[in-house]
């Protein structure tokens, strides 16, 4: 049984089909890009799987039950968990507390009213910023923290509930060329060892075709294209409605 | 048969300058994104200008005209001068700070309308022409009925000519859209602003003047017409010039029929309705998602920590010292600093869903006065013992947050300030009109504390007790996984809820622990007063809990009591200086607003902090 | 015309441009290239005045801009087309036109709804249609002329060619050649090589926030190992 399975996914805006009848599948540890030129539909595809937007019609299967039209609570509580193209933490927390935050919450613990946060899985939340390698920022604010750092926190924070399926929005997107790489790295790194499906979407071509084990092409809210990276990089189709080098653009 | 079409038509008649003013609302707030609550003032202004207006003509036909036409030029000149004066240097301020502004120039028209016109209702003279009366289907209505009924749908029309037909009405409707956009292709917003504010401060005037022959111009029409203009503009969609008349009609029509047929409850039907339509249509009935968009508020907050060590010793002494006050003050002085502790929660529990939770309420004093009516009406009707009426407080008022949390935790920025509003108004109105059951304006008498604690030191030291356990477990509260999931919400909501956080539940849930708390400070000021009115319900009551909360520092922990003591301190000592406390309280808004946007304890230790960093 | 000196541009704490340098001739059709995320888009939002420049200077025929209020840079002769387009969606065709309309400055061309219609013939047949009910091309026609009508020396355009279909690409590249022979300023940013070849003299390279490579635009078409190293392709 594949981890997830996107079955005639549909999304209209106002007579726009944004995502118009797109199916694939993730395997548990594989790692998946998809790409497409902005308006393809990647992040409204996105937005149904997280459950931002309810679907107008198809499946979305993640290890056998159907999460379609479910809030973005109940999905991550189904092991579905993901980062956003901007970088989104908790702006007035300590960097520690963004994770112990995100702890708390896989144990159903937002509710409690009495012990401070300040001693609750502490211990665990510094074993997941020393895996991202903000060990010693613990206790800074995270307004403090470089753009960078802020990235590896929110994968720190989608770690926190052994998620089956990571899903990245554009993972590097704001992050110096430098830096690109070693975050990838790392983001690679932790989901194969946890054995991790990894879905992004991404513009740096560098990461698609290094990270991606596999990438889907959409356009105008189609899939047209699947394959290896290698397979993709070489498909006419997609070098000319996407990559920009074909030979009847103009 | 013919009962139902002359309500109706009565309802339709109505309607008309609720129309006005809530589609002047609409528009101004489409444009530049601030919800003007002196939009009530303009209107009651107009209707006072229609009134001196027509009087110096001498009345009849022709002075209602001129009465009409005045109150429309002078308050689009008054609105000139506010955008320019006050609105145009807030565009960029976080909402909350807007509509505290703009409640600012409530205050300052009430007092300038006393001073001018006095506090005795203003009823113009009977104009023949308009009350010639006209028989439909065997009833007597007066043709100035009929003029009204023509006027909203005529109003709209010209609206919609204006907006559609002429390049000013284009420029606005782009600005509705996208404002950058418009400024990339070189014009200038500010006059766009600053005309489509007079234009909407005119439509209120006017709606003013026409409203004078059917009542007479008083003190109160600002925050009646203002409390119902916000719900119109909230059900009929924010922004749709169509749907404030719809919405404008329903309610007018709600009131016309709900008076004859159900007069206990017309408040609670509209009530009803109201939440029907926002939980079917959260846009309201014509309004878009895309213009409803929620604007997160922009207060930049500090990280969150334990108290510091030093904020402890300051606090355990200060606490100290509080228990030492009763052996060397008088009885005044107790009083008085038994009201800044009740203030002080009031302020805390505000502060609590406003700082941690990002949500603007701008009716938190309807939980307050729930609380406070809660205890007084168990000790009056059921005769119970102060302890039991001081527990009953937190239920009434936790209950009611419970219920009205509910529907406004749907909503964020100003349409959840709006709809807050409504419901306080509702609360109060009902408070205002049950006589049987609570007093009416005559209020509840009598509720004396027991007499262990009717001693002013006595009472002072159970102020002191159950305010500091309350804010304490506030505190506490905050620093413990449910203050920081409620503030994940508000950091980020959607990171919170793709973190398995029910940002809604968790608003709502707080929301109501801060209505309860509140309540808990309106049963005590029910005993510390003796009495218990409707005022403890109403708006302004609200406003003082915001200027406390804003005035101590919206992130400070002690700054709700910094900020109930000074807001309270002012008011003694100024309000038994001079009359004009409105005018003040107006003018400290405005100078917390444009000068301390982060109160007195963030502009003091701001720069500490800062360096700390 | 256009003078760009040490430009850094910040979306607060994440820095997207580098001390940018930018040249553009009166007269000239200036391409900027660069992949997605290069600081093209900042680039020409920071000129508008939409993001304020943290540092650097703006100078546009002779005068400082940098650190204006858009409108008044606007007003200087600039034009702007976004990359989102950002039509009115509720407005008509030729209310969108009407947004832009602003009298011809010193040197401006006097456009005029007709003259628009004459270069963008589709808009002509749906003057009355609402912006929201336009194609993607249409709506990149619309906003091009919606700038044209404020009489601009000199216009932003934002990647023209996103999003469209090839044959709608080829309409758009006549259109701008027509503007192009009127003897209009363009900064052209794109991704797409062949379609700022057919149009640009020169073109500047971006990459992370940083000018990487300045020349012709022929130099660069021709010149396979740089496309591969700057654009990855």
């Amino acid at each position: 049984m594949s981890l997830l399975v996107v079955e005639g996914l549909r999304k209209a805006f106002g007579g726009v089909r944004a995502v118009d009848g797109i199916s694939f599948r993730v395997e548990a540890g594989e790692s998946v890009a998809i790409i497409g030129s902005n308006g393809a539909g990647k992040t409204t595809c996105f937005n149904m799987l997280c459950g931002q937007l309810k679907p107008d019609a198809g499946r979305i299967m993640l290890a056998g039950r159907d999460i379609a039209g479910l809030s973005p609570h109940r999905i991550w509580r189904r092991g579905l968990s993901r980062t956003f193209q901007v970088a989104a933490t908790f702006r007035s927390m300590r960097v520690r507390e963004n994770v112990q935050l995100a702890l708390l919450s896989h144990r159903r613990r937002t509710h409690g009213l009495w012990r401070p946060v300040v001693g609750l899985p502490a211990a665990e939340a510094d074993a997941l910023l020393a895996q991202v390698g903000l060990a010693a920022r613990a206790e800074q604010p995270v307004a403090a923290l470089p753009y960078a750092d802020r990235k590896r926190l929110e994968v720190a924070m989608a770690l926190a509930n052994a998620p089956r399926l990571l899903l990245l929005d554009e993972p590097t997107a704001g992050v110096a060329a430098g830096e690109r790489r070693a975050l990838m790295d790392l983001i690679s790194d932790l989901v194969r060892t946890r054995n991790i499906g990894v879905l992004f979407t991404e513009h740096d071509m560098d990461v698609v075709f290094g990270h991606g084990e596999r990438v889907i092409v959409l356009h105008e809210g189609r899939l047209v294209a699947e394959g290896p990276p290698e397979a993709i990089r070489a498909d006419p189709i997609v070098r000319e409605i996407y990559l920009g080098t074909g030979e009847q653009t103009c | 048969m013919s009962f139902v079409v002359v309500q109706a038509l009565t309802g339709l008649a109505d309607a008309a300058s609720l129309f006005l003013v809530a589609v002047g609302l609409s528009l101004v707030f489409g444009v530049s994104r601030i919800v003007n609550f002196a939009h009530g003032s303009f209107y009651m202004l107009g209707a006072y200008a229609a009134y001196s207006a027509s009087a110096a003509v001498g009345g009849g036909l022709l002075g209602f005209v001129a009465g009409a036409a005045t109150a429309t030029a002078a308050l689009a000149g008054l609105g000139l001068v506010v955008e320019v004066g006050l609105l145009r240097r807030l565009y960029a301020a976080p909402e909350l700070l807007q509509l505290v502004a703009t409640f600012a120039v409530v205050l300052l028209v009430q007092d300038l309308a006393l001073a001018v016109w006095g506090p005795e209702d203003l009823l113009l003279p009977r104009v023949p022409a308009l009350s010639e009366p006209i028989i439909v289907l065997g009833h007597r209505l007066p043709l100035y009925d009929f003029v009204l009924i023509a006027l909203g749908p005529l109003v709209l029309a010209g609206l919609w000519l204006l907006l559609s037909r002429t390049r000013w009405g284009i420029l606005i409707r782009a600005a509705t859209e996208d404002r950058e956009m418009v400024a990339a292709l070189g014009i200038d917003q500010r006059w766009l602003f600053t005309s489509v504010f007079c234009l909407g401060a005119a439509l209120a005037g006017l709606g003013g003047a026409i409203h004078l022959p059917r009542e007479p111009a008083n003190l109160m029409m600002d925050l009646g017409i203002i409390a119902e203009a916000f719900v119109v503009v909230v059900v009929g969609g924010m922004g749709s010039m169509a749907g404030a008349y719809l919405a404008a009609v329903l309610i007018a029509e709600l009131r016309a029929f709900g008076i004859v047929l159900f007069p206990e409850i017309t408040l609670v039907l509209l009530f009803a309705v109201m939440a029907v339509i926002l939980v079917v249509r959260p846009y309201g009935l014509l309004g878009r998602p895309d213009v409803a968009g929620p604007q997160p508020s922009s207060f930049d907050p500090h990280p969150a920590s334990a108290a510091r060590q030093g904020l402890r010793l300051a606090i355990v002494a200060g606490l100290v010292g509080l228990v030492a006050v009763p052996l060397f003050a008088g009885g005044f002085t107790l009083q008085v600093m038994s009201e800044i502790f009740i203030f002080a929660l009031f302020a805390a529990s505000l502060q609590f869903i406003l700082g941690i939770g990002g949500m603007i309420s701008f009716g938190h004093a309807a939980y307050f006065g729930l609380g406070a009516y809660g205890a007084a009406l168990a000790v009056h009707h059921l005769n119970a013992s102060m302890p039991l009426a001081l527990i009953a407080a937190p239920l009434v008022g936790g209950l009611g947050a419970l219920v009205y949390g509910w529907f406004c935790v749907r909503l964020s920025g100003v349409y959840m300030a709006m709809l807050t509003l409504a419901f306080a108004q509702i609360t109060w109105s009902v408070a205002f009109q049950w006589y049987d059951f609570t007093g009416g304006d005559n209020g509840i008498l009598g509720v004396w504390p027991a007499p262990w604690a009717a001693s002013p030191s006595a009472f002072y030291y159970l102020s002191l007790a159950v305010v500091t356990i309350a804010i304490w477990l506030l505190r506490r509260i905050s620093a413990a996984p449910f203050g920081f999931a409620l503030r994940a919400g508000r950091d980020a909501g959607d990171r919170a809820e793709a973190l398995g956080v029910d940002v809604r539940r968790q608003r709502w849930l707080a929301f109501s622990v801060a209505g309860a708390a509140a309540a808990t400070g309106g049963g005590l000021y029910a005993f510390l007063k003796g009495s218990v009115f409707p005022d403890v319900l109403a708006i302004p009551m609200s406003v003082d809990g915001l200027v406390m909360v804003l005035l101590g520092g919206i992130d400070r922990a002690l700054g709700p009591l910094v900020g109930a003591a000074t807001f309270t301190g002012l008011k003694i000592t100024i309000s038994s200086a001079t009359d004009l406390w409105r005018s003040l309280l107006g003018g400290i808004i405005i100078a917390v607003v444009l000068i301390f946007p982060r109160g007195i304890l963030g502009t003091v230790g701001g720069q500490r902090r800062g360096g700390a960093k | 015309m256009l003078s760009v000196h040490g430009l850094e541009t910040c979306y607060g704490s994440a820095q997207a441009l580098f001390g940018v340098d930018l040249e553009v001739a009166d007269g000239e059709v200036m391409a900027l290239l660069g992949r997605n995320g290069a600081g093209k888009s900042t680039l020409l939002k920071s000129i508008i005045g939409l993001v304020h420049p943290a540092a650097g200077s703006i100078v546009f025929a002779g005068e400082e801009i940098a650190g204006d209020p858009t409108h008044r840079i606007s007003r200087h002769g600039i034009g702007y087309v976004p990359e989102e387009r950002r039509i009115f969606t509720g407005l008509s065709v030729a209310e969108n036109l009407a947004v832009g309309r602003r009298p011809p400055g010193g040197s401006g061309a006097g456009w005029t709804a007709e003259r628009i219609y004459e270069l963008f013939p589709p808009l002509s047949a749906m003057r009355r249609r609402r912006g929201g009910a336009m194609s993607g091309g249409e709506q990149q026609m619309l906003a091009i002329a919606r700038t044209l009508m404020g009489n601009p020396r000199m216009i932003l355009l934002d990647e023209p060619s996103q999003g469209l279909a090839p044959r709608v690409v080829t309409a758009l590249a006549n259109a701008l050649e027509g503007l192009k022979r009127q003897g209009m300023t363009v900064l052209l940013s794109e991704q797409n090589v062949r379609f700022a070849e057919r149009l640009a003299d020169r073109a500047t390279v971006l990459e992370t926030g940083q000018v990487r490579w300045v020349g012709t635009m022929a130099a660069f078409a021709a010149d396979i190992e740089a496309q591969h190293d700057l654009l990855h392709v």
